[in-house]
């Protein structure tokens, strides 16, 4: 589904990403994993668009994206959630959904000032998609709540509705569990498995390693940028490298 | 009755008062100063526009000058009928938002906001150089007034008082903010509040953001050109120095003031700032004191300005029934 080929992102002397060759599948949970300051949060920053590549490209369904805006990303159905939590915050739980639901329907900018039955009809139909999202991670209970007033655990997992308002085909969840406790994590987790189920590829950072290693069906490693060892959970967790990496010996 | 009904009728109740105003208000220099608060109101509830997307803007007085230069030299030069160059003038604002712009939303927060503070420092500065074309330092002088309504046996209205003029400013301002209303209740208006509160979020989710703030930037300017070129016609007089930073900073000063939050919030600010500092008169130079001290007032106990009074208090007799 997602193919990268010789990705390099420089920040002047520092090589964040350095001639990286991965791809991800159509329908699997591939969890990207690295110490900190691998690149993994860059990586997808370059994957959505938010950083332009040094050198390399990214072919999404065999086209070339390499290099475009976040918003034309979005519109392929590339959309990714932030590792510190972001979200609409004053905006209810409900209106950050509906806001999220900017691509499909399309909001036009002259029927919608003109409140046309047009547009009714697409803020109809994006509450409608609104409500069954909510429902779908479990928020409608707390859909007039602002979401500035829920707790961390709501709060990540209103990034993931946002995140599935936009229409994803690959999501890209950055650390969605990170300093939560077990129960919340197991309650996220099930939503991305669920997600999945519904015919979403999803590629996630984390370094909550229980979360990763029950929940994923591949793993890909990164340290300094480049690719140390990539394959099931159980491959992972017994390369020589990946111990290395991440107790430095 | 239900509350919702009386919504809608104590706004017709207030839209008749003001069309009757002119049958109690009748000294000139009150027109005037009922005149003036129109535009007060329709700069502020515009900037407004561009804040929703969450961009702050410097340049309004620059926007109003050039909605005003252009109505002015095309009925003065071309000879175009003064209805048009109304049009003209907001429409020559708002082409000029939108192609600044593109490269002035790449700057973010107060790196926009100094950007539109040259952006207006530069409209100055070529209306005070060009001497040719805008007259300099002193101006337009003669500026016509609107060309008459004329419906032979039933009306003609000639713009000759300030009661035409008051009318005139009346519709004007009641259609701006009937536009800028239906803008607010619209989805245009929910994505420029959620690029305000997180543009990366925005982008993540699908919003070209950059067309989006060009967007609110254009509208907004739009709305202060249509200022501009009506002041034009009422003044009658176009100087660089009728539009300069300082009012720029008042129009800012209303908006804070009547609080940003809620669509009347400026509308509040622009006629509270505009009628207070006029009624006290008396005070000769010490009148600006009286615009400080709202200010700051409003700054010290309602942060969030003027609209937040009713909850504030509601809240501190709650406070005191529970001290009691």
């Amino acid at each position: 589904m997602l193919e990268i080929k010789g990705l390099t992102k420089r920040f002047g002397g520092l090589v964040a990403i350095d001639g990286l060759d991965m791809t991800i599948n159509q329908g699997e949970i591939v969890g990207i994993i690295g110490p900190n300051g691998a690149g993994k949060t860059t990586l997808f920053n370059l994957i959505t668009g938010f950083l332009r590549p040094t050198k390399g490209e990214i072919l999404f369904e065999k086209r070339d994206i390499t290099g475009h805006k976040p918003h034309r990303m979005a519109a392929q159905g590339i959309i990714r959630t932030f590792q510190a939590t972001n979200l609409f915050p004053d905006f209810t739980v409900q209106e950050n959904i509906v806001a999220a639901c900017h691509l499909k329907p399309k909001v036009g900018i002259w029927e919608a000032m003109l409140h046309t039955p047009g547009s009714r009809k697409k803020r109809e139909y994006a509450l409608s998609r609104a409500e069954e999202i909510l429902e779908f991670t479990g928020l409608d209970t707390r859909k007039d709540q602002p979401a500035e007033e829920l707790s961390s655990g709501w709060r990540r997992t209103l990034s993931v509705a946002i995140a599935l308002a936009a229409n994803p085909r690959l999501l890209m969840l950055d650390e969605p569990v990170t300093t939560l406790d077990p129960e919340r994590v197991a309650f996220i987790m099930n939503l991305v498995s669920r997600v999945r189920e519904s015919g979403v590829t999803v590629a996630v950072i984390e370094h909550n390693m229980k979360a990763i290693m029950d929940y994923c069906d591949r793993i890909v490693v990164l340290a300094f940028g480049k690719k140390i060892a990539e394959g099931s959970t159980e491959e992972v967790r017994q390369n020589k490298d990946v111990i290395a990496a991440y107790l430095g010996v | 009755m239900s509350r919702k009904a009386v919504k809608p009728l104590s706004y017709s109740a207030l839209i008749i008062f003001l069309f009757l105003i002119p049958l109690f208000v009748t000294s000139p220099y009150h027109l005037h100063i009922f005149i003036m608060a129109g535009i007060g109101v329709m700069l502020a509830c515009s900037l407004r526009l561009i804040f929703n997307s969450g961009q702050f803007s410097m340049a309004h007085g620059g926007m109003m000058s050039i909605g005003a230069y252009t109505s002015a030299l095309l009925v003065m030069k071309l000879g175009l009928s003064t209805w048009a160059a109304l049009g003209v003038g907001a429409a020559a604002a708002a082409v000029l938002a939108l192609l600044v712009g593109y490269p002035l939303v790449r700057l973010k927060g107060v790196y926009f906001a100094l950007g539109t503070v040259f952006l207006e420092e530069i409209i100055k500065l070529i209306a005070q150089q060009w001497t040719d074309l805008t007259g300099g330092v002193v101006g337009l002088t003669g500026v016509p007034k609107p060309d008459p309504i004329v419906i032979p046996g039933l009306l003609n209205i000639d713009f000759t008082s300030k009661v035409d003029f008051y009318y005139f400013a009346l519709v004007l301002v009641l259609l701006a903010l009937l536009i800028l209303y239906a803008i607010e209740r619209s989805r245009i208006n929910q994505i420029f509040l959620s690029i305000k509160q997180s543009e990366s979020l925005a982008e993540s989710v699908g919003v070209n953001t950059a067309k989006f703030k060009v967007l609110a930037f254009t509208m907004g300017c739009f709305f202060a050109g249509l200022a501009g070129a009506f002041y034009s016609q009422f003044m009658t007089v176009v100087m660089p120095s009728s539009f300069g930073f300082v009012y720029t900073v008042y129009v800012i000063v209303y908006m804070v003031v009547g609080g940003e939050k809620k669509f009347y919030g400026p509308i509040i600010g622009a006629v509270i700032l505009i009628f207070l500092p006029e009624s006290v008169r008396f005070l000769k130079e010490y009148q600006p004191f009286v615009f400080a001290a709202v200010l700051m007032l409003v700054i010290f106990f309602l942060p969030e300005g003027m609209v937040s009074l009713p909850q504030r208090l509601k809240m501190f007799f709650r406070e005191r029934r529970k001290h009691a």
